[in-house]
């Protein structure tokens, strides 16, 4: 596969190449916060570890309409725009459209909206140096470095950035640009020595099938009560995580005219799994933090054959609570050994 | 502009305001056709989620009158209220309605000439300030 | 000399060997630096994991009333006897749980603890340029915190929660233990200036600024959830018939859930900061909510939370209150 380098200088004439034929977004700082917006060059957030919030929304909005309707005449408002360029990812984001594409595109019927937006998307992710402390990709099988889900890598080689193309789109990419370079053999060392680097900087480790196990034998155990006596049963985390695709749809408007919506949801809400009866099975936090445990790492896995969880932190940075995963995983497995 | 007639959603307490718009009408005391009027039990029933939900529907202006002191029907719901509607300007006005989109009255049965005015001035300010533009302008999803 | 950690734990410990505690509600040391997790602690042994510092963000008298089973006849259960570690802020709050009827006095003790403030994380981010924080040594009024390749010198008052800076109740005014007598508030601050100074702009101005400051909201109620005040078993935002506003983010539907939460908690809301410290995005969820307690304040000169005798300024009224804004 191609590898290439452009001068940080050319940044913005590759974006702008990009932009001829897609819609680029990057991260983009706002009063302190880095999110993934439509981005045209100079004003990128590349500096954090990891950027505030994801960029599920390329793919996923928050609030998406599906149709509308006025009049009597119903419009579908299915996304029919350019494709995507998503610039700036991390591995761990890549990983991530990668799990949301299991469910939204594995199986008959397909979801088309993010079969919409994700069709012809082009994911450049930005390898990460640097790992925060709250980085656990690698319990997860990924890594600062990773590829799944990538079409193009990037390095920071201080003045450059490598380009490597990981998938025949990625190729076509790099192809087709004239602001890229060739690259050297010092290029691909020094790419990756930083590789070494950055594992080198992640900490701990676990075994995510012992994990499952684990898990899974601990059902009934107070675990989860110690969790979750604290967790106050906000969107925080679902939220801010990448591989979480829960949504409601709403229809909003009257009778005459209207739109009906897709939006975010979360099985932490206590209302998720309110019945039209009334009946509720999960009010308590108890049920709903093992639900999103048990989800991530056991029903998804089993259905999915993959984790749905990448290790990017960002669920453990944003709790107000402190309720961090890893710890839940660390010491379901302990437990799970004690037995 | 000069036809534009404001869009004022009237919540009146049954016993007191909305007797009293009554007696405006069968006293065929003209006042401008603004006003929608809702008509509940008592001014202590005004809920701020009706205030702001009528904002955000965009009507141009609200009114909402009640019982004076002392004359409500349920004794007290209107003390309650007026508690309340002084938290509730405070807040819609610090949000960046415009000052006078929500007004307060308290009008009683017998004064059908009151609220005839007070219907008046209320138009006449919501008329100054132009079309409600706040709920105009945040319609967008992104 | 006792630290004021051993003095809590030593506190701790005799109410549960005493039996006139269940559970004391705490904060324990969090798993990232700066941060502290609340802690349940049943036992006299797990009295050692309690700290009270800068960290303490969290106002544990939400634990008096989440999850709390609603609109169950026969609750048979008897209720537990919840001693709380206060700040200030969180003793208030309690006291006002207990004017509103959601707990019993007796089965609250309030541990009173003094406060000297309590750090917003998103100010310390904005303090060290967004880079990660992996170490915080306090030292006077200074913080030394460190990160990769980074140690810097900060001021406390410039990472810690606004409503820190002017607070006035370091200690709760109710209390049924006091571990230490109260220092210095962090306060001074004109606790009203930011309203003022939004106050003297025009509407327009207002409104822009709540606009851009509610655009970043992600609707995920971790404002709402970690209110002690916000406890009812239906939040009118999950209401669906009717269904008062929309559940996206659409600008107008989020600006106006918050004002309305502002409205639910007007003369009840302690200022504790809570909810500013769990918004995952930095939303500035207090600015609309002092206009409604100035308001309170100065009109009804109700303060929540630090009487057990008065009543909820919204649910009481006097005669003669003010009204010269009514026709």
């Amino acid at each position: 596969m191609a590898v290439r380098k452009l001068s940080k200088k050319k940044l913005k004439k590759l974006l702008e190449e990009l932009a001829r034929d897609r819609v680029v977004y990057g991260p983009v700082s706002s009063d302190g916060q880095v999110s993934f917006a439509e981005a045209s060059g100079g004003e990128l957030a590349l500096e954090k570890a990891i950027s505030d919030r994801p960029p599920k929304n390329v793919f996923f909005p928050q609030a998406e309409v599906l149709l509308t309707y006025s009049g009597g005449e119903t419009k579908d408002e299915t996304y029919t725009g350019r494709p995507a360029a998503v610039f700036g990812a991390r591995p761990c984001d890549a990983r991530a459209f990668a799990v949301i594409d299991r469910v939204f595109l594995g199986e008959p019927p397909e979801d088309p909206c993010w079969r919409a937006r994700r069709r012809d998307s082009l994911v450049l992710a930005l390898a990460c140096n640097r790992p925060a402390s709250t980085c656990f990709c690698h319990w997860m099988g990924g890594g600062p470095f990773g590829e799944e889900g990538v079409d193009v890598l990037l390095t920071d080689l201080g003045s450059e950035f490598l380009l490597k193309a990981c998938t025949p789109a990625g190729e076509r990419a790099l192809g087709a640009s004239k602001v890229l370079q060739e690259a050297g053999e010092d290029d691909l060392a020094a790419s990756e020595q930083l590789k070494g680097q950055a594992e080198a900087r992640l900490s701990g480790s676990l075994d995510v099938a012992e994990a499952k196990r684990a898990l899974e034998a601990l059902w009934d155990e107070g675990l989860w009560e110690d969790f979750s006596s604290r967790c106050l049963g906000c969107a925080a985390c679902a939220y801010l995580c990448p591989t979480c695709h829960c949504f409601d749809v709403q229809d909003e408007g009257s009778a005459s005219r209207g739109r009906r919506l897709r939006i975010w949801d979360a099985c932490m809400f206590g209302l998720f799994t309110k019945e039209a009866s009334g009946h509720n099975p999960r009010t308590a936090t108890r049920e709903r933090l093992r639900q999103r445990v048990m989800h991530k790492f056991s029903y998804f896995p089993d259905k999915f054959k993959a984790v749905a969880c990448v290790g990017c932190g960002r669920c453990v940075r944003a709790c107000p609570s402190n309720v961090d995963l890893r710890e839940v995983l660390r010491r379901a497995v302990q437990e799970a050994v004690k037995r | 502009m000069s036809d534009w007639q404001p869009r004022i959603i009237a919540f009146l307490c049954n016993w007191c305001s909305y007797a009293g718009a009554d007696l405006a009408g069968v006293s065929r005391i003209q006042y401008p056709p603004t006003l929608r009027v809702v008509r509940l039990p008592c001014s202590g029933r005004v809920d701020p989620l009706l205030i702001l939900r009528a904002l955000r529907e965009g009507y141009d202006g609200v009114l909402v009158s009640g019982c004076h002191p002392g004359d409500c029907h349920y004794l007290s719901g209107n003390y309650v209220a007026r508690r309340k509607f002084a938290v509730i300007k405070a807040v819609v006005e610090h949000l960046g309605f415009e000052p006078g989109r929500v007004q307060f009255s308290w009008v009683s049965a017998g004064e059908g000439e009151k609220f005839a005015n007070v219907v008046a001035k209320v138009t006449e300010d919501i008329r100054k300030l132009g079309p409600a533009r706040r709920m105009a302008a945040a319609e967008q999803v992104k | 000399m006792a630290s004021l950690a051993e003095k809590l734990r030593d506190c701790a410990r005799g109410l549960l060997a005493e039996g006139k505690a269940d559970v004391v509600i705490g904060h324990a040391a969090g798993t990232l630096p700066m941060r502290s997790a609340p802690c349940f602690v049943r036992s006299a042994g797990e009295v050692e994991g309690l700290i009270f510092d800068h960290t303490c963000g969290a106002n544990l008298a939400k634990y008096l009333v989440k999850d709390k089973p609603r609109g169950k006849k026969g609750e048979a259960a008897k209720p537990e006897k919840v001693a709380l570690i206060a700040k200030g802020c969180d003793g208030r709050a309690a006291v006002q749980l207990v004017v509103e009827g959601q707990i019993a006095r007796e089965n609250v003790i309030i541990i009173g603890v003094p406060c000297r403030g309590v750090i917003d994380p998103h100010r310390l981010g904005e303090a060290v340029g967004g880079r990660e924080v992996l170490s915080c040594r306090p030292e006077g009024e200074s913080l030394f915190v460190g990160g990769d390749g980074f140690k810097e010198k900060v001021e406390l008052r410039e990472v810690l929660s606004e409503c820190c800076l002017s607070c006035r109740h370091p200690v709760p005014p109710v209390h049924d233990v006091l571990v230490e007598e109260a220092v210095e508030a962090p306060g001074g601050a004109d606790e009203f200036a930011a309203v003022e100074k939004l106050a003297a702009g025009s509407p327009d101005e207002r409104w822009a600024f709540f606009e851009r400051e509610f655009f970043k909201c992600i609707r995920c109620y971790a404002c709402r959830n970690a209110c002690p005040m916000c406890f009812c078993g239906e939040c009118f935002i999950d209401q669906n018939d009717p269904q008062w506003f929309g559940k996206s983010t659409d600008p107008g539907d989020t600006m106006l859930f918050h004002a309305v939460r502002v409205m639910h908690t007007a003369g009840r809301c302690v200022d504790c900061g809570a909810c500013v410290r769990a918004c995952p995005v930095g939303v500035d969820i207090r600015a609309l909510a002092k206009r409604a307690e100035k308001e309170v304040r100065e009109r009804f000169g109700c303060e929540a939370g630090v009487s057990l005798e008065e009543a909820p300024a919204l649910a009481a009224f006097d005669e003669d209150d003010p009204q010269e804004f009514i026709l």
